[in-house]
């Protein structure tokens, strides 16, 4: 059903139409092989080769070989199996394999390519993989957490990964839900802290706890030690001599004081501090970095985004048509009052002229257009620029003021164009009522 | 009404000297030799000293100064948080420094608890120590006894602000004389200027308080280092078991001291400024605690000092007696004196009262002029001079009403054990120990 060949030294199993290349050890010399390979099985019981290897394919530089379906065949018990896509099993790894190819392809070469960052890498990954990043608590990294795929970009500097990927959360790539929240040491951001109960006067950590008793009928207050019978387990008063019986009723113990033995000195709070199992050094609690620890998931946008679905115009904010788009649609369910509406207003230029003008000259016309229509729309969300067209949301208005308004773009629009580019170009322009829609 | 006047005089001067005193007992036998000779003459005596107290005071300072011995001041309550601040600076102003300070939040729900632990961590207080639950006063004060390391304690409220020497002067008298267990500092009006009720209040605090303990601890029958601020000796405090369940524990802890032997003192230049009730309705409810306890503890929990036994003393049976007769006995015999005149001289009762005005009125004023001889800030207080004209309906009617209303309900219902001023369940096992 299946075989391995061998060839020049590299073993590739076909399975299915697919053909996997075997790497027991990495070499500069696979290179050949694994473009032409659909996907790769790591075949080693070595720990550090495994982890050589993988570290090897999820940070090449291109495109076909990071984002490649990397199975293994033996359970090297690694850390590094998060970044691959799991243990070799042959049907479902050929269904895998198919998906995850199918994706690549689909992953838009122009809109990553020059920007061959980390971030992008990420979301390149993701979107060919299941689209979430969930950190996995594991005690050799630094934060007690490792990240698939990304921490590979970020060994011993975990800490670094919450800041690169809120970016992506920011622009609204990534989608976050919150799982948890660790301290770090301030020094060398290590997670390994021993907190310790301290006294806030010398640091030291012998210290004693107190019971306070509180003698109700004569007002004594003192550690309970002093209330200590001797000859039995009585409590009994040094001032009053009575016996408490019970709590509540004679007495009660409304706090605790500590005692440290090392400079005498008594306190209710103690101060906690947290040393550093690395670094050994002492951190006072206010000095501990926080990192918060999120799962992530691709957002919608982001999957169009990545598909090349999503109509992106390079001088053009990316998310304005979606947005616009939601408005829209609010507008259009709106009730207004008696002869009030909202208005679709486009205007697109056409004409032969505008394949041959220099881009930076259209580019900066619409620019202008942008800031003349500012003073017609709420906010900028209502204006949105799809090539050589712009569409506008009037919001809320009479039938006569959205016709002037209208008037008075296309004049301003008029005067922005030069006349010898005026007379090459058709200007179209139609005014909408939303509930016409 | 022009004949009214001279008729009036016309009908005290043919009254002559017995009838005249026949009619004013009340006022001739106690108001005035209590509070115009007696001062006058004790002042007198002051005056002649003043030389001989002065060197005594100075050798007693430098041995202080010499010695310099930690003071442990302590300030127990409930959400006086926002006191705090303001009283570490006015502390950390002291010409004494060699002092600890300990807070003890007695189960306040604000957030004192955060403010203490922050002046803690800054530096500002020694121990800030919290119960969570509410055990009155007592306990908070004893609470903090347990961890003062002072050969003194200051035992202070926490809106209180003090003269810069406050805390040197009220340690000083425990150098004047070895036997000196307490010594009460001269506590005074701040907020004198805010209302009539305040104005009224600072000239009373400078008869009672700065005039009247200067009288009474010459007397020796000084009798309640106020608990606003006080000093006493560390191990004469512990030797009693420090203070017992409120109200009016001040007065309490003081009849304990004198009870074992040592003396309690009064020194006028430890001066502390309090902010006083600026409201009638809150200054009534303040003075109805302060005269329950009265009741309390000069008449029922301490009535042993009355009696001959092992521990009897005369300036202890004079210092409550004085306390007991000049409060609870004379204020029955107000109103004897009432009735006795509306029913011997019903008929003169248009020349009585003008008359009894009259004289309250004069003796306020010369009163005033013994206050202003023993005052040490008298530019001051010349202020308060106008104001002095009203306190004969404040102390001769306001106070002793209220006074009525609390030994009534102190005496015959023990009212004092339900003032929510301590926690229940400390109240309820005093009342049944009879404490
Ligand atoms: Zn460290
Ligand atoms: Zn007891
Ligand atoms: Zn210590």
């Amino acid at each position: 059903m299946f075989k391995v060949v061998k060839n020049n030294n590299q073993k590739i199993l076909t399975q299915g139409s697919i053909d996997y290349l075997i790497i027991e050890k990495w070499s500069t010399a696979l290179e050949g092989a694994l473009t032409s390979c659909k996907a790769v099985i790591i075949a080693t019981k070595e720990v550090a080769w495994f982890n050589d290897i993988v570290l090897q394919l999820r940070t090449h530089k291109d495109k076909n070989v990071f984002l490649k379906p990397v199975f293994y065949k033996y359970d090297v018990k690694s850390e590094y199996v998060i970044h691959t896509d799991g243990l070799f099993e042959e049907d479902l790894s050929n269904e895998m394999v198919r998906t995850i190819v199918d994706k690549i392809q689909n992953v838009p070469q122009l809109a990553f390519e020059q920007n061959f960052d980390v971030t992008t890498r990420l979301v390149q990954f993701l979107f060919t993989r299941e689209a979430k990043l969930v950190p996995v608590k594991n005690r050799h990294s630094k934060i007690g957490y490792i990240y698939p795929f990304i921490g590979l970009y970020f060994t011993n500097k975990e800490y670094e990964i919450e800041k690169q990927l809120q970016f992506l959360v920011n622009d609204e790539t990534l989608d976050v839900k919150l799982k948890d929240k660790i301290q770090l040491c301030n020094d060398c951001h290590d997670s390994y802290l021993i907190y310790k109960e301290t006294c806030p006067k010398c640091k030291s950590i012998d210290l004693e706890a107190q019971d306070i008793i509180h003698h109700f009928t004569c007002a004594h207050v003192a550690p309970q030690e002093q209330f200590m019978n001797s000859e039995d387990d009585n409590l009994q008063c040094p001032k009053c001599d009575k016996h408490l019986r019970h709590i509540g009723i004679d007495y009660d113990k409304p706090s605790s004081v500590y005692n440290c033995n090392t400079c005498d000195h008594n306190f209710q709070v103690s101060q906690v501090l947290a040393e550093c199992h690395s670094c050994n050094h002492v951190n006072s609690l206010e000095e501990l970095i926080e990192v918060t620890i999120y799962d992530y998931e691709l957002t919608m946008k982001a999957m169009l985004l990545a598909e090349g679905k999503y109509q992106v115009h390079k001088t053009e904010a990316k998310n304005d048509t979606l947005v616009f788009k939601q408005l829209l649609d609010q507008e259009r369910k709106r009730h207004f009052a008696k002869g009030h509406s909202s208005y679709l207003f486009t205007v697109s230029l056409t004409g032969e002229l505008l394949n041959i003008l220099d881009s930076n000259y259209i580019n900066s016309f619409w620019k202008d257009m942008k800031q003349v229509a500012r003073e017609y729309v709420v906010n900028d969300l209502c204006y949105v620029r799809e090539g050589n067209s712009i569409r506008l949301l009037l919001l809320d208005m009479l039938q006569v003021e959205a016709e002037q308004l209208q008037q008075k773009m296309i004049y301003n629009m008029e005067l922005l164009l030069s006349d010898n580019i005026k007379s090459h170009i058709t200007i179209e322009n139609k005014l909408i009522n939303v509930d016409t829609l | 009404m022009n004949h009214l006047i001279p008729e009036y005089l016309n009908y005290w001067f043919e009254v002559g000297i017995w009838k005249f005193i026949r009619i004013f007992w009340y006022f001739v036998l106690f108001e005035f030799t209590r509070y115009i000779i007696i001062d006058y003459i004790v002042y007198g005596i002051f005056y002649l000293n003043r030389k001989k107290r002065q060197d005594r005071w100075d050798l007693a300072k430098q041995k202080f100064r010499l010695e310099n011995p930690l003071v442990s001041i302590i300030i127990p309550g409930k959400n006086e948080g926002k006191h705090l601040y303001k009283l570490t600076k006015s502390l950390s102003e002291q010409t004494y420094t060699n002092f600890e300070l300990i807070i003890v939040d007695d189960g306040s729900d604000d957030d004192t608890p955060i403010i203490g632990e922050n002046l803690k961590k800054h530096g500002l207080i020694d121990l800030f120590l919290r119960n969570d639950q509410r055990g009155g006063k007592a306990s908070a004060a004893n609470f903090a006894l347990q961890f003062c390391k002072g050969k003194y304690i200051v035992h202070l409220d926490a809106d209180c602000s003090f003269d810069r020497d406050a805390i040197e002067n009220v340690v000083i008298p425990f150098y004047i004389d070895e036997n000196i267990g307490a010594v009460g500092g001269n506590v005074k009006v701040r907020n004198y200027k805010s209302s009539l009720c305040a104005k009224l209040q600072a000239i009373e605090y400078l008869k009672t308080v700065s005039v009247g303990r200067i009288v009474t601890s010459y007397l020796g029958i000084y009798k309640i280092i106020s608990g606003a601020f006080g000093a006493f000796r560390s191990d004469v405090i512990s030797s009693i078991g420090g203070w017992d369940i409120g109200p009016g524990l001040d007065g309490d802890i003081t009849v304990k001291i004198r009870k074992s032997g040592y003396r309690v003192y009064f020194e006028p230049t430890a001066v502390c400024l309090t902010n006083a009730p600026e409201k009638f309705k809150v200054l009534t409810k303040q003075r109805l605690r302060w005269d329950k306890s009265i009741i309390r503890f000069r008449v029922r929990k301490h009535k042993d000092v009355y009696f001959p036994n092992a521990n009897f003393k005369w300036s202890t049976f004079f210092s409550l007696a004085e306390n007991v007769f000049y409060n609870v006995i004379l204020d029955v015999l107000w109103w004897i004196y009432i009735i006795d005149i509306c029913i011997n001289y019903s008929g003169s009762l248009q020349f009585v009262i003008p008359m009894n005005i009259t004289l309250y009125f004069v003796m306020s004023y010369v009163q005033m002029c013994s206050i202003y001889m023993f005052s040490e800030r008298r530019e001051e207080e010349k202020y308060l001079w106008k104001y002095v004209a009203f306190m004969t309906f404040y102390t001769g009617m306001y106070l002793r009403i209220v006074r009525t209303i609390a030994y009534y309900k102190e005496f015959f219902f023990k009212r004092s054990f339900e003032d929510p001023w301590n926690p229940y369940k400390s109240s309820r096992l005093a009342k049944e120990h009879g404490l």
